[in-house]
């Protein structure tokens, strides 16, 4: 991840400013047009573009809100020497291969910390972890059963450990040195809760999957965490994270009812009046998703537990402050990026195959249209400092199956297990991907057979054009499962990195 | 024992072969359509005396360099259809050089060698290479002013300003839309190079600039001085050729060029200007910038493909960082297109993509930079994909006599010149196509200009007065025939209509209807004559 340097930072967010107005202005106009100028041809095409229209209008705003106000927090290095303030460092395990979690040990213990107390939680009651931990002089737990997962785990942790400070790491993510001299300094109020930094995966360079995951990361944890940070928004993520005892000890612990632990308890700690803090230096390499399959296990959690927080606990937002209620609200309705893109989905198969389309006179849509989504992408694109692909973006789209079965588990309640996503590649399948087949297989069928019905009329050539883009978009998780990369992370050195 | 290393073709030779490539394309199609009315009215200009020539663009829409050279260039080669072109061809050659180097010069010695190849081979700079017209000046000029603004803007000396002052001087006095490449070079150099650096010497401690000394922005910006001097010098310079050519006579009532901003453009009959969305003009420039001139149906049809656009931006996200200075510069220096756009929500006789020819060396340059940046793989995909689609449309745009921006007067002329028999009246319409008879038909025919002009210089386009000019044309003829161009604007259709009109109730029916690109041929024979000639030639 490439930083903002501190002279650039003015301009870049002057910057962010003008073109979130700019993209607000745009939006409007076309939704004005949508609501009001627009003749709606078949009408359920025309409400599934505007609910569509709408909701992803509400995200881009969400987004444009967020990165108007971004903070770069950077605490200074506290002087250990002058507290007595103990640290106990967990290293999370629940079967991960033992050379990662050695390399992710070797990097702990290297941590520059006067009292800080290792300890691997072994929820895989490895014999060969637990010979690892005495080898290296690190303190070693289990427990009898796996009650709550990664946040049982956890929870039995705090009741056998006592440092004043928790840090939390996956099993992959190995740590720099100056971890704690470079996050601890945030805790400077009483009130502060954990302070979270950026995951950041190693294997992106050895790795497709890895590296569109990573490309997603780097856009969430650039702009959007930045904001976040401004708005006392920040959630914790799982790994790479500092709590206060004292702050987890008030709200009973790691929520162990939820797969997303970190988002549910972040929400716990911030209804009890207590702060976040973003730190947005890398300072741990982890290990990326490796396959498509590892990727949408991965997806699928987080977007079972957003969804889970949002459908069925009590009203998420009692106790919050206006800004951070949005900002969770609109991290929660990330999740339903799918359905609105299945919405999309639907419009050229409706045309090519049926001659169905939702608005009239559409020779006016893309006047509207274009420069509300050319200003939009402008603006995503320079708030991430140019760093954003379209490999994220198509990562998010095309996610939309796991996104759509994360929202059906979530609406009939079915109970979701906590996976860890894999850190070595399977074999080439393409069962994860074979609604992605299907659809393209679908959109090439509707071209051939709309051109062939219809003729290459400017309205079919402008449905195969989207179509076309669909494909594009749809594609890629269909090559990457065909051909999936062995890496699994051998260059994560646990040096550190830049800032975001 | 290491392998040979591949031996790649220097720079030279690859520069040669890309310049045979376009001059190949560029002659062996030159005459493959017959002059348009632009070409026409330009050989008619310049083949007055000098001063002459100068006082058609006194009061014109043009600034008058083009004119000159032609002036002096048909006295050299003559003024056949190839000899009139080659003055356009030679240009276009010239812009191909002068992509590789200011390619070269701002971007990297492939981005150099790229842009040359993108013009060698766009079937839209090769459509203008053959057409005796000053676009390809303006494209060559463009990219000379780019290389030296660069240039100038990296190592300042007086010599590079000079020529940057010299080049783009000659840009503005080939072609007024010349200007919105100026605009966008004038945007970039006061946004980054004059507030941008302010605004770094304000972090760093070191502006002296302050409201109150303002003139410390001299030394705070040490380009500044000699820019403002070149502006200074082409503003006088323009100036001097404007206040002459445009102002003065608009002060006499008439100044063409004010006239076709304010009014019904050029008074050939367009609408006045008015507000009007038009998406669909914007995009067809696009298509003709990127794949040339074909015929409508797949103009249009490509036109539909603009969500392509959408994922064309979404395929460059993460490939443009970070950003050069002169990566930055040549996206400014492109931003006149949208100028040129707006404009023409207003005025829409400017969306016409030649006039977009300067702007489209800042974008032949972008080109060239993403291409230089993508993968090796991916880049020689794209080259493959690219030069069999430029080589389709070289061909069709060529050849296919459905082509939308062809105009077939020439044809329409012989075809009129060969059927005739003594005695046949020949009128066209609109009059102002009289440099195309004066070109093509044969010295011992006459035609006649419909509408005819009145004493005053009027146009006497009223049902009456055409009935009466028609009715001393025709006089004891049998055959009237009717050559009818630019029939796309409404205010000539009615003239047609008028025209055919009085002939239909005068004793005449239509016997031939022959539609050509952009002009339809139509013979009219006198009622008791059309028997005869229904079976006998055409």
């Amino acid at each position: 991840m490439t930083g903002i340097e501190a002279s650039r930072r003015a301009t870049y967010l002057r910057t962010c400013r003008l073109l979130a107005v700019l993209s607000s202005a745009a939006a409007l106009l076309y939704l004005k047009w949508l609501f009001f100028d627009a003749r709606p041809d078949n009408l359920v095409l025309f409400y599934l573009l505007v609910v569509a229209e709408v909701f992803n209008i509400a995200q881009a705003a969400g987004f444009w809100f967020t990165i108007w106000r971004q903070t770069w927090t950077e605490p200074p290095t506290p002087d250990f020497a002058a507290s007595s303030e103990t640290v106990d460092i967990f290293i999370t395990v629940a079967g991960e291969p033992t050379d990662i979690v050695e390399r992710t040990l070797h990097g702990v213990v290297r941590i520059r910390h006067p009292r800080a107390s290792v300890w691997l939680l072994d929820d895989g009651h490895s014999p060969e972890i637990e010979a690892m931990a005495r080898r290296h002089g690190v303190g070693y737990l289990t427990r009898p059963d796996r009650r709550g997962a990664k946040a049982g785990n956890i929870n039995e942790a705090l009741k056998r450990t006592n440092g004043d400070y928790i840090v939390i790491f996956d099993a992959d993510h190995v740590p720099a040195p100056e971890f704690l001299q470079r996050t601890m300094g945030a805790f400077d109020g009483e009130r502060v809760s954990f302070v979270q930094t950026p995951q950041y995966y190693g294997n992106r360079t050895e790795n497709r999957v890895a590296a569109g995951a990573y490309e997603q990361q780097e856009f969430f944890y650039g702009p959007i965490m930045r904001g976040r940070n401004a708005l006392g928004a920040v959630f914790s993520c799982g790994t790479n994270v500092v709590f206060r005892r004292a702050a987890l000890d008030e709200v009973g612990g790691m929520p162990e009812d939820s797969i997303t632990e970190d988002m549910r308890v972040s929400l716990e700690l911030l209804r009890a009046g207590w702060r976040s803090v973003y730190v947005p230096v890398v300072l741990a390499q982890g290990i990326g998703p490796v396959d498509v399959g590892g990727y949408f296990s991965q997806q699928l959690r987080w977007a079972r537990g957003g969804l889970e927080i949002l459908l069925r606990r009590r009203p998420f937002f009692r106790g919050m402050q206006p800004g951070a209620m949005f900002q969770y609200a609109f991290s929660f309705a990330y999740w339903f990026t799918g359905l609105a893109y299945a919405a999309y989905l639907v419009l050229p198969f409706a045309y090519l195959l049926f001659g169905l389309r939702p608005v009239q006179a559409p020779n006016q849509y893309p006047v509207y249209f274009l420069p509300y989504i050319l200003v939009t992408l402008t603006t995503m694109a320079y708030a991430s400092d140019f760093t954003l692909t379209f490999r994220a973006l198509w990562f998010t789209l095309a996610s939309f199956p796991v996104h759509l079965w994360a929202l059906g588990s979530a609406l009939w309640g079915r109970t979701a297990r906590f996976v860890v996503t894999p850190k070595t590649a399977g074999a080439a399948s393409l069962r994860p991907v074979l609604v992605h087949v299907a659809v393209v297989l679908a959109l090439a069928a509707a071209i051939v057979v709309g051109s062939a019905m219809r003729g290459l009329t400017p309205a079919v050539l402008n449905n195969v054009a989207f179509a076309m883009g669909h494909v594009l978009i749809v594609q890629g998780f269909v090559r990457y499962a065909l051909r999936p990369e062995r890496s699994h992370g051998d260059d994560a050195t646990g040096e550190p990195s830049d800032a975001v | 024992m290491t392998p040979p290393t591949r031996r790649m073709p220097s720079d030279s030779w690859l520069l040669a072969a890309i310049l045979a490539a376009g001059f190949v394309l560029r002659v062996a199609t030159i005459d493959t359509r017959g002059l348009w009315l632009d070409e026409a009215v330009s050989l008619d200009q310049a083949s007055r005396t000098l001063a002459g020539t100068i006082a058609t663009q006194v009061g014109g829409v043009h600034p008058p360099l083009f004119h000159i050279l032609m002036h002096f260039w048909i006295q050299l080669v003559g003024t056949g259809e190839v000899a009139l072109r080659s003055f356009a061809l030679l240009f276009g050659m010239a812009a191909i050089a002068a992509a590789w180097w200011a390619g070269r010069v701002l971007l990297s010695r492939r981005a150099g060698l790229l842009a040359a190849g993108i013009i060698a081979l766009s079937p839209y700079h090769i459509w203008y290479s053959q057409e005796a017209r000053m676009y390809t000046m303006m494209l060559f000029f463009a990219l000379l002013s780019l290389g030296w603004l660069g240039l100038a803007i990296r190592h300042g000396t007086p010599g590079r300003w000079t020529a940057y002052f010299a080049v783009t001087l000659l840009g503005l006095y080939t072609h007024y839309f010349f200007a919105f490449l100026v605009i966008g070079e004038v945007l970039y150099f006061v946004v980054f190079e004059v507030f941008g650096r302010l605004g770094r010497l304000k972090r760093e401690g070191r502006r002296r600039t302050t409201w109150s000394r303002p003139w410390r922005v001299f030394s705070d910006v040490p380009l500044l001085a000699p820019w403002l001097v070149a502006m200074a010098a082409l503003a006088v310079a323009l100036g001097a050729w404007v206040t002459y050519a445009v102002v003065l006579p608009q002060f006499g009532g008439d100044s063409p060029l004010i006239g076709s901003i304010t009014s019904s453009g050029l008074g050939y009959g367009q609408l006045p200007p008015s507000f009007a969305v038009r998406f669909n003009d914007v995009v067809l420039m696009v298509v003709e910038l990127t794949l040339g001139f074909h015929p409508s149906p797949v103009m249009f049809g490509l036109v539909a493909t603009w969500p392509l656009i959408i994922y064309l931006m979404l395929l460059l996200l993460g490939r443009i960082s970070p950003l050069r200075r002169e990566t930055v510069m040549l996206v400014w220096c492109s931003s006149g297109m949208v100028l040129v756009w707006a404009i023409g929500q207003w005025q829409g006789q400017v969306l016409a993509s030649r006039y977009l020819m300067a702007l489209s060396a800042p974008v032949v340059l972008l080109a060239a930079r993403l291409l230089d940046r993508i993968p090796a793989r991916a880049r020689m995909a794209i080259a493959v994909a690219g030069v069999a689609l430029a080589l389709v449309g070289w061909a069709d745009q060529s050849f296919d006599q459905a082509n939308m921006m062809r105009y077939a007067d020439r044809e329409a002329i012989a075809y009129v010149a060969s059927n005739q028999r003594p005695g046949d009246v020949i009128v066209y319409e609109p009059f102002y196509t009289d440099v195309l008879f004066a070109y093509y038909l044969p010295k011992n025919l006459v035609a006649y200009e419909f509408p005819q002009r009145g004493v005053l210089g009027d146009a006497r386009n009223s049902k009456g007065q055409i009935g009466q000019d028609l009715t001393r044309v025709t006089v004891g003829s049998r055959r009237v025939w009717l050559v009818l161009g630019f029939q796309d604007i409404a205010a000539l259709r009615g003239d047609a209509y008028n025209t055919t009109q009085w002939l239909q109730r005068n004793g005449f029916v239509r016997a031939l209807d022959r539609p050509m690109s952009n002009v339809e041929v139509l013979r009219f024979d006198a009622a008791g004559g059309a028997a005869a000639a229904a079976g006998g030639t055409p």
